[in-house]
């Protein structure tokens, strides 16, 4: 429940890129994904399917305001529907680097109260999808990674780099839940398009692929992501809509006081 | 039901205006079964529960929402009646529901809200057990398993949240008048879920006379105050409240062979504060609640010397431990009279420990979950095991039980009450 809206507001950054290209290691690479221009704010809706290996299917919608503070960023989510998590919202503060955990607060209708969440558990799947808190990272903490350029090749038509990232110890991989990932990272948008998972044991855990890459507002945006767990069969499919990148969303867009009074298309 | 017609009727007349209000109609309908597995077995409840929440956007800035919740209880006549605990008037009571839980205007403004109607206003930090959350009364006919999102019983009310940046921080000050004021409300004297009476000498006989309760009077109004932020990490409150306590004391009468009891409501003033802030995978979390002037019951048996007042500190800390799924969280509630002396009834320290652990599986569809509360002080419990399962976005069905232990205690007096549940749940 607590990290939808990150998984929104992440989806969101993960999805766009800015223009570069340029041969590089595997850590200049990942910087320069890191720093992409994806605007300075965002509003957009999100649909979100969740899938099972009998294809049984959940949907959630929401809507997510995203806004940067030089490199930190606040988001609020809301969920509009199904009516059982309707009005469920919650509010991050992103902070760069891995010095400081990020903030973020939950507000539960059930209860009418706003909760403090704890952020730090990275590895911890979240809402019942197939993304965990690392995941939906605009780019994963690259200072607790080995990065590795393994080569260059042609995916849907892209010409991609391909970059490896460890966990750089023990600790890291039990508390990420992974012991390798390999982006596909298209080398015309800086903008990752597929990212593949091993678990612990070092078997392949799960598979990311983002589709329908276009420009909005001059920002690089994948339209659509799939998260498939390939050893449950389980996937998660994102769908985004209605973006507005920029539109001067003020700071008291992302408070408390907003989580209470929940969101209302007016 | 006229002030409810008079906020919806003041809805509808945004509605006519020139601005076109979009109305909605969110909601769910529930089965509640439970059975009583222990002291006399039978069903406690097989209730058809309606749940609607009707919400209109009246212009840019005001908006009504609303919240009525409706049941009717076939084991009130499913089972059979009798002269103990299924009187007819306690059938009645039980038997159907129709309460309007909130009703109020909304009006946005950019640096305040404010609400005016039959509202739930919720302060404090800690689950399960108030401390702070002492503005609306709960409706206790099923003493505390309800979740407080029914039991509590909307005030009406007009609430005043103003917004002001300090210092780089942005500081929430709150404002409640309420006129509506209104005492808890009990479970049936005789029923199963009735708090047990005094205990009385052999030969005596027991009456409990009505009391006078706070109503709808500009002497029984209550006012309450908060201020929020956060500061360095820190989420904080400060709250006064000027109320009624939810729950009378009980004056004692003794003539020979009768003992009269008479509910007192008493007014009180409630000082306090909360806290929460998160450390890695952990999250601390409290809250504290002095009463000035709370009302207590004594061991005296005339009118002057059984009920009297005391300064009452009331205090919780939480903690919440999130891991691979897993969310555990212990909670420690105390209670504290500085002026306690061998005549108050109750200790001088009591209060509760819960633990609440839960996880998820199948994606969370399926999520098991166990809360436990051990009253230190008189040792007595209540363990309520849970699992959910979610079969589809609309379709949620629970399976549960409560079990009580001890031996008398806030807990131990339902001893005999251990029920298993079911719950199916559809929502729109």
């Amino acid at each position: 429940m607590k990290v939808i809206g990150l998984l929104i507001l992440s989806a969101t950054m993960f999805f766009v890129a800015p223009v570069y290209s340029g041969e590089s290691g595997g850590l200049e690479i990942m910087q320069q994904v890191d720093a992409r221009d994806d605007g300075d704010d965002l509003i957009q809706k999100m649909k979100q399917r969740l899938i099972d290996r009998r294809g049984n299917v959940r949907e959630r919608e929401m809507i997510s305001f995203r806004k940067d503070y030089a490199k930190d960023s606040k988001s609020i989510t809301y969920f509009l529907a199904p009516s059982n998590v309707r009005d469920t919202a919650l509010l991050t503060w992103d902070y760069d680097g891995i010095a400081k955990d990020d903030d973020q607060w939950l507000y539960l209708p059930a209860l009418k109260k706003v909760r403090r969440i704890s952020s730090s558990d990275r590895g911890d799947y979240f809402m019942g999808t197939d993304f965990t808190f690392e995941d939906i990272k605009q780019t994963p903490e690259l200072e607790d990674y080995n990065w590795t350029l393994i080569g260059s090749e042609v995916l849907d038509g892209h010409n991609v780099w391909v970059v490896e990232g460890e966990p750089k110890t023990d600790g890291l991989k039990k508390n990420l839940g992974y012991s390798n990932a390999r982006y596909y990272i298209r080398k015309d948008i800086n903008m990752y398009i597929r990212v593949d998972f091993w678990d612990r044991k070092g078997k392949e855990l799960k598979r990311l692929v983002s589709e329908e890459i276009k420009q909005i507002d001059g920002v690089w945006t994948a339209m659509r992501g799939t998260m498939t767990n390939i050893q449950s069969g389980h996937r998660t499919e994102l769908s985004f809509s209605e973006h507005r990148y920029n539109t001067g969303l003020t700071d008291r867009t992302f408070s408390e006081r907003m989580l209470k009074r929940g969101y209302r298309a007016k | 039901m006229r002030r409810i017609v008079l906020i919806v009727a003041a809805a509808l007349a945004f509605s006519s205006s020139a601005f076109a209000a979009e109305w909605t109609m969110h909601g769910s309908l529930k089965n509640e079964t439970a059975y009583f597995v222990s002291g006399e077995k039978r069903l406690d409840k097989l209730q058809t529960r309606l749940d609607l929440k009707p919400e209109a956007i009246l212009s840019d800035r005001w908006e009504f929402r609303g919240r009525l919740l409706a049941w009717y209880d076939a084991a009130m006549d499913v089972e059979q009646t009798n002269a103990t605990d299924l009187t007819t008037g306690i059938k009645k009571h039980y038997r159907t529901y129709l309460q309007s839980k909130e009703a109020y205007l909304l009006y946005g403004g950019d640096a305040f809200d404010f609400r005016i109607g039959q509202q739930q206003i919720v302060w404090g930090k800690t689950d399960g057990l108030r401390m702070l959350d002492i503005v609306n009364p709960l409706d206790m006919r099923e003493f505390m398993l309800d979740d407080f999102l029914d039991s509590r019983i909307g005030l009406w009310s007009a609430r005043l949240n103003w917004y002001a940046d300090i210092g780089g921080s942005e500081h929430e000050f709150e404002f409640i008048v309420i006129p509506d004021a209104r005492p808890g409300e009990f479970a049936p004297a005789g029923s199963r879920w009735a708090f047990a009476l005094p205990a009385t000498p052999a030969g005596i006989a027991l009456a409990v006379q009505p009391g006078d309760e706070p109503g709808w009077r500009l002497s029984d109004v209550e006012a309450g105050l908060a201020w929020r932020s956060n500061l360095s990490g820190w989420d904080l409150s400060l709250n006064w409240f000027y109320g009624w306590k939810d729950s009378p004391n009980m004056q004692k009468s003794l003539t020979p062979g009768l003992l009269t009891l008479t509910p007192v409501y008493q007014r009180m003033n409630t000082v306090g504060g909360s806290f929460s802030n998160a450390f890695g995978a952990l999250v601390l979390r409290g809250e504290v609640a002095v009463n000035i002037g709370e009302g207590i019951n004594r061991t005296g048996v005339t009118p002057a010397t059984s009920i009297g007042r005391e300064t009452t500190v009331n205090a919780a800390f939480g903690l919440d431990y999130n891991k691979n799924n897993w969310r555990i969280s212990p909670q420690f509630f105390v209670r504290y009279l500085p002026g306690w002396d061998k005549n108050v009834v109750e200790d001088q320290a009591s209060g509760f420990v819960s633990l609440m652990v839960s996880t998820d599986y199948m994606n969370e569809k399926l999520k098991p979950e166990i809360i436990g509360l051990y009253d230190w002080a008189d040792g007595s419990w209540m363990l309520r095991p849970k699992v959910s399962y979610e079969f589809s976005d609309q379709i949620t069905a629970r399976l549960g039980g409560d079990v009580f232990g001890g031996v008398n205690g806030f807990f131990g007096q339902f001893d005999k009450n251990d029920r298993i549940y079911s719950e199916i749940e559809y929502t729109f």
